[in-house]
């Protein structure tokens, strides 16, 4: 016999109003405005709402393309640089900036339209590295790579378009692996800051035992202009090595600015920073138009293998044709691993699309350690006969 | 919630989206937060208009559309690991300090117990409701209703400032579907 339990009543009252509170600020998450009705050509009678998916994946993943932003040279290509933007001069979506590549970085290949453009989310160039145009591969396991169609920009009323004004960031230069650390900064803004948080980077991206875009706490003065605190407890796991933290405010009105990068570095951690090597590489069978394609390959780690997952890019050099279509389907995607020591051996396959050209194909090798060094990068080209 | 729609289950799939809007979204939320419960759902009604026709015929579609988005859900959470729930950026600090604050703590909770707690306290559902829909028994619900609101209570609170992911470990993601990659991925 189960005994069904009962918060105190202030707990449930609160309970209450967070249920209230989801289905409102849910309801209105769900009915955003659309520019463009992506599935329309092809009669889908989702399409307003998978705009709606991709609209609320674009905020989602918006900094999940800034994480990626290290990995084109193998995860050694080095952190997210330093940069300050600010975005504010219209109001747009929490952390999707219309205006500027989202990641603030020197290369994105995201080009966001701020009249509903197309826009590859989840991949960020470094100087000289060649990542194929088109979609890029997110770190999802069999989520291929998606385009989003941004919304247009949101302008709510011909006021104020300042962004808030960040300053004073406060970050520790050294963190201890295993303690707790904090960020302080200032945050002022005529029309209030309703959201200011924290992203810290490192060497593999997005660091992100301290979450995404993580809220600050309102720690002096007022939402005009306060003090904001944010803490993180360093796993004790944690790399040893350089870390980045950036600032990001917006106000009211949804004016939005961001803070140059800050560094700190951390000690007492792991000293394993280098991600998985590859190598090996070898595609069995399966080079052919609709075949299954089974790929091998070695990855060896101190830290162990997490995991990995193996892309494939056609001849346009992206993971979709011009159309959209996937060069392979991944929905049909198994990958096995055979692990002894620190080296595991891959095996995967997965079917290529029957409507995919023959033609000259590449495999970009997605691998991440235990610890969250991760690689990502260009690794074998083949050919695809019909 | 209406038991009676329940009993009786969608005979459209008109119904059947409005059943998802109506009994699945708030698990999503729940579980998953504002922005990815959001998209969630939308994926699942996408996925509701392709197989309306296979899922009318289901003793419980509302279950397995559950099931769908639990699958879905993975690429929200597994590459970062990252608590989604409640909102990127809450906004009730200053209007609601009170619910900020438990919304914070709630995100410390595994996701199956603050859609348990939430739904059962929050959204007002029967535990048998609860049970139904995310398909597990009764007792299940019982015990991460229980071990949920133990940890609400104050003495059991995220250090200042934290939002709960720094004195609890990252969420996982529910068992769902498994993905190929997970069933076969075993070393």
């Amino acid at each position: 016999m189960n005994t069904e339990q009962r918060p105190d009543s202030n707990l449930e009252s609160t309970l209450r109003r967070v249920s209230g509170h989801l289905s409102t600020r849910g309801g209105e998450y769900l009915e955003r405005p659309a520019a463009v009705d992506v599935d329309a050509a092809s009669g889908g009678r989702a399409g307003a709402r998978r705009l709606s998916v991709v609209l609320g994946a674009a905020a989602s993943m918006a900094l999940v393309g800034a994480a990626v932003l290290a990995l084109g040279g193998g995860g050694s290509a080095g952190r997210l640089e330093p940069q300050t933007s600010t975005g504010g001069s219209e109001a747009t979506s929490p952390l999707v900036d219309d205006s500027t590549p989202s990641s603030g970085a020197d290369g994105t290949t995201a080009g966001g339209g701020s009249d509903g453009t197309v826009q590859a989310i989840g991949i960020t160039t470094l100087p000289g590295d060649s990542l194929p145009e088109g979609p890029a591969p997110d770190d999802t396991r069999l989520e291929p790579p998606v385009i989003t169609v941004l919304p247009p920009p949101t302008v709510t009323t011909p006021g104020d378009l300042t962004s808030p004004l960040i300053s004073e960031v406060d970050v520790p230069s050294v963190v201890t692996a295993g303690q707790t650390f904090s960020v302080r900064w200032r945050a002022a803004d005529p029309d209030e800051v309703s959201s200011t948080g924290v992203t810290i980077g490192w060497a593999s991206g997005i660091y992100t035992a301290c979450g995404v875009g993580t809220p600050g706490r309102l720690e002096s003065g007022t939402t005009l202009d306060g003090t904001w605190l944010f803490v993180c407890a360093m796993p004790a796991n944690a790399v040893s090595t350089e870390y980045s933290v950036k600032v990001q405010a917006q106000d009211s009105l949804g004016n939005w600015s961001e803070s140059g990068w800050f560094y700190f570095t951390v000690v007492g951690g792991s000293s394993d920073a280098s991600p998985p090597a590859y190598s090996n590489i070898r595609i069995v069978s399966g080079a052919q138009v609709g075949a299954v394609l089974t790929v091998t390959w070695t990855l060896v780690d101190a830290s162990g293998i997490d995991n990995s997952v193996m892309w494939v890019a056609g001849p346009t050099g992206g993971f979709t044709d011009p159309a959209g279509n996937r060069y392979a389907l991944y929905e049909t995607m198994v990958v096995t691993s055979d692990c002894v020591g620190d080296t595991c051996t891959f095996t995967q396959t997965v079917q290529l699309s029957p409507t995919a050209p023959a033609g000259s194909y590449s495999l970009w090798v997605s691998a991440t350690d235990t610890l969250g060094n991760k690689v990502l990068e260009q690794a074998l080209s083949f050919t695809v006969i019909p | 919630m209406d038991p009676t729609a329940a009993q009786q289950g969608p005979r459209s799939v008109e119904e059947l989206i409005a059943a998802v809007r109506a009994r699945l979204l708030p698990v999503l939320w729940s579980k998953w937060g504002i922005e990815v419960g959001g998209d969630l759902c939308c994926e699942v009604e996408e996925y509701a208009w392709k197989h309306g026709e296979r899922l009318l015929r289901m003793a419980n579609p509302l279950g397995y559309l559950y099931r769908v988005s639990q699958s879905s859900a993975r690429r929200y959470v597994r590459w970062s690991r990252r608590t989604t729930f409640p909102s990127r950026f809450p906004d009730v600090v200053h209007e609601d300090p009170a619910m900020h604050d438990v919304m914070q703590l709630l995100g410390g909770l595994s996701p199956d117990q603050r859609a348990c707690v939430l739904l059962v306290h929050g959204f007002g559902w029967s535990y048998d409701d609860v049970a139904e829909l995310l398909g597990m028994r009764r007792s299940a619900v019982n015990n991460h209703v229980h071990r949920g609101l133990a940890r609400l209570r104050p003495a059991d609170a995220a250090p200042p400032g934290g939002t709960g992911t720094a004195a609890t470990p990252p969420p996982h993601p529910s068992p769902g579907i498994p993905s190929p990659l997970e069933q076969e991925n075993t070393r």
